[in-house]
């Protein structure tokens, strides 16, 4: 018995130690620091640096204006993206949860956006709500309607990067339909038999056989509008154009750790709280869960 | 199957086809696009362009500072190395944790699991100054390294629930018939784990390919850059003043649509693997 435990133990680690070694390089190691580095007004063209106690923070939260304005459009932003796509993921899913010819096309074009590199979505978006030369504003003035500046203009900046993050949005869409496809056929026939209208369906039997899903999407959605980089970043040119009105959390982070004046202690105090506002988010997304999932008992 | 009356299947395939044509609007209006010439592209928008011609194409493959090729190939060995390690360690541990008993083996396991709840931006600021330090900046090393010790926990997380569907009295056969357990590994485990690498495979693929951040952290010269550094920069080789230049939308949509194509050709090659892999893991790579 012992002797098994021990060639257990050793070959153990002979096959998980290198993920052990991972962990400590590149996870437990670079935390420590960021923490560490939040007290501090480290830069890279200033290696030597001292610790400055809670400055950074206060920094952040009390001065720093450009930051309070990243902080609202990412809230937005993120509010804004993650109802919107999970609204379209669902729609899509019911549309696709029917055993009709040719279903399995249009899942594959439902699908595809969300295959488009980001680097080229930000193009085929720039293009379409092109102020001059896009197709929007040309079916804008076709209408008879305004045309409208879209990106180029900072009080719609934000709702056009919001229109083109809903593209991809195929991944909570075939979660959703995974979990619609999995809901008994027959519970629809009873209720159909005792005269249900299509909502009274939808809300009686379809809503709380999704609602796991509905939770896992939501904490899905949260937390990648939350983090999203590349897109604000291409159509923001990296700085939030126009006047920081596409900003968000992660562009300025990125600015202020990687470009002038790459202060890396401003940064790391930032990236925390980051993480704090992630973590709590995440634990209230847990909490109102109970209030909608239904689970099997 | 319940059945359904003609008028509800017709409205069925009418919002099918009008969602589907309004998802591929943007794409169809781009792709168009690329046959125009200059005026055409930069004009109040047309549909159709006055001939359909590869000229726009040729013109982007004779630009001096663009690449297709170049980038094409640095992305695709950045994807292979990432793949090989990934592959590799992650296989590794997970065997472990499937395979043998040790105490606080959970306790690991979860600990390790915990680290997806971190966003990139807590690690990338010491990880970035630990590869400046080393001297890796402007190489693509910084850009796999980390994939060769198993620091995927999505993948080792994958592999493990893989490896759990495989029969334990196979691994159990050949160790009564005398097989080390890196042979059991190698020669029984990986053999069997095609649909799993499969996976790993489409996930890294388009995620390296649609990776911007650590390209824009560690690439400066153009010669290294990746597809996604190429193609955001192509703009700027005809920017000539502030914000508000022309951009010739004719060249930019012709190469914007060159880049899609390695991910569209394995999208529509393995699209049923390619929807199950991500669906499963909720991610882009």
């Amino acid at each position: 018995m012992s002797v098994r435990n021990r060639k257990d133990t050793r070959n153990f680690f002979a096959f998980a130690g290198i993920s052990m070694i991972g962990f400590a390089t590149f996870y437990l190691y670079p935390i420590i620091r960021t923490v560490y580095m939040s007290f501090t007004n480290t830069s890279i063209m200033d290696p030597m640096h001292d610790m400055i106690g809670w400055k950074n923070f206060k920094r952040a939260i009390v001065y720093d204006d450009v930051f309070h304005l990243a902080l609202r459009n990412t809230f937005r932003y993120a509010i804004a993206v993650a109802i919107l796509k999970l609204l379209l993921a669902l729609f899509a899913a019911l549309l696709l949860n029917n055993q009709i010819k040719g279903i399995g096309f249009f899942r594959s074009v439902f699908f595809m956006p969300f295959v488009i590199p980001t680097f080229a979505v930000s193009y085929v978006f720039r293009f379409f709500f092109h102020p001059a030369n896009g197709l929007v504003n040309r079916i804008f003035i076709n209408l008879g309607l305004k045309p409208s500046g879209w990106y180029a203009d900072s009080r719609t900046s934000l709702i056009t990067l919001v229109v083109s993050s809903l593209w991809g949005f195929g991944v909570p869409m075939l979660i959703f339909l995974a979990a619609l496809q999995q809901v008994p056929r027959d519970l629809y026939e009873v209720a159909e038999l005792d005269g249900a209208t299509r909502w009274q369906k939808f809300k009686a039997i379809t809503m709380p056989a999704i609602s796991p899903v509905l939770f896992f999407n939501i904490m899905l959605a949260t937390i990648d509008s939350l983090k999203s980089f590349d897109l604000a970043f291409l159509m923001g040119h990296g700085e939030g154009y126009p006047a920081n009105s596409t900003l968000l959390y992660s562009v300025y982070l990125f600015n202020q750790a990687f470009k002038n004046p790459w202060s890396l202690g401003y940064a790391s105090a930032l990236a925390l709280m980051f993480f704090v506002i992630l973590l709590t988010l995440t634990g209230v997304n847990f909490l109102l869960s109970r209030l909608y999932v239904k689970t099997e008992n | 199957m319940r059945t359904r009356t003609k008028s509800v299947t017709f409205m069925l395939y009418f919002a099918l086809s009008i969602t589907s044509l309004a998802l591929l609007l943007p794409l169809i209006s781009l792709m168009l696009t690329s046959f125009k010439t200059f005026n055409e592209a930069i004009g109040v928008y047309k549909w159709i362009p006055a001939q359909f011609n590869f000229k726009n194409y040729e013109k982007v493959f004779a630009l001096k500072n663009f690449h297709y090729w170049i980038y094409l190939r640095n992305t695709m060995l950045i994807f292979a190395m990432k793949a090989i390690g990934t592959i590799l360690t992650c296989t590794l541990t997970a065997y472990a944790f499937i395979r043998f008993n040790v105490k606080y083996k959970n306790f690991f396991f979860i600990l390790l699991l915990s680290v997806i709840l971190l966003p990139g931006e807590l690690l990338a600021i010491p990880t970035y100054q630990f590869y400046l330090s080393v001297g890796w900046f402007d190489t693509p090393y910084p850009l796999f390294t980390a994939c060769f010790f198993a620091t995927d926990v999505f993948m080792i997380f994958m592999f493990r629930q893989f490896f759990m569907s495989i029969p334990k009295e196979l691994f159990e056969a050949a160790e009564t018939d005398g097989a080390s357990e890196f042979k059991i590994y190698w020669r029984i485990l990986i053999p069997l784990s095609r649909p799993a690498i499969m996976t790993c495979l489409i996930l890294y693929f388009t995620g390296t390919y649609n990776d911007l951040y650590g390209p824009l952290l560690y690439l400066s010269s153009p010669g290294k850059w990746t597809m996604a550094q190429g193609i955001k920069s192509i703009e700027d080789i005809f920017n000539l003043g502030p914000r508000d230049y022309i951009v010739p939308w004719n060249l930019v949509s012709a190469a914007t649509i060159l880049s899609l194509i390695p991910v569209m050709v394995l999208f529509m090659f393995a699209q049923k693997q390619f929807m199950e892999s991500v669906a499963r893991t909720g991610i882009k790579g």
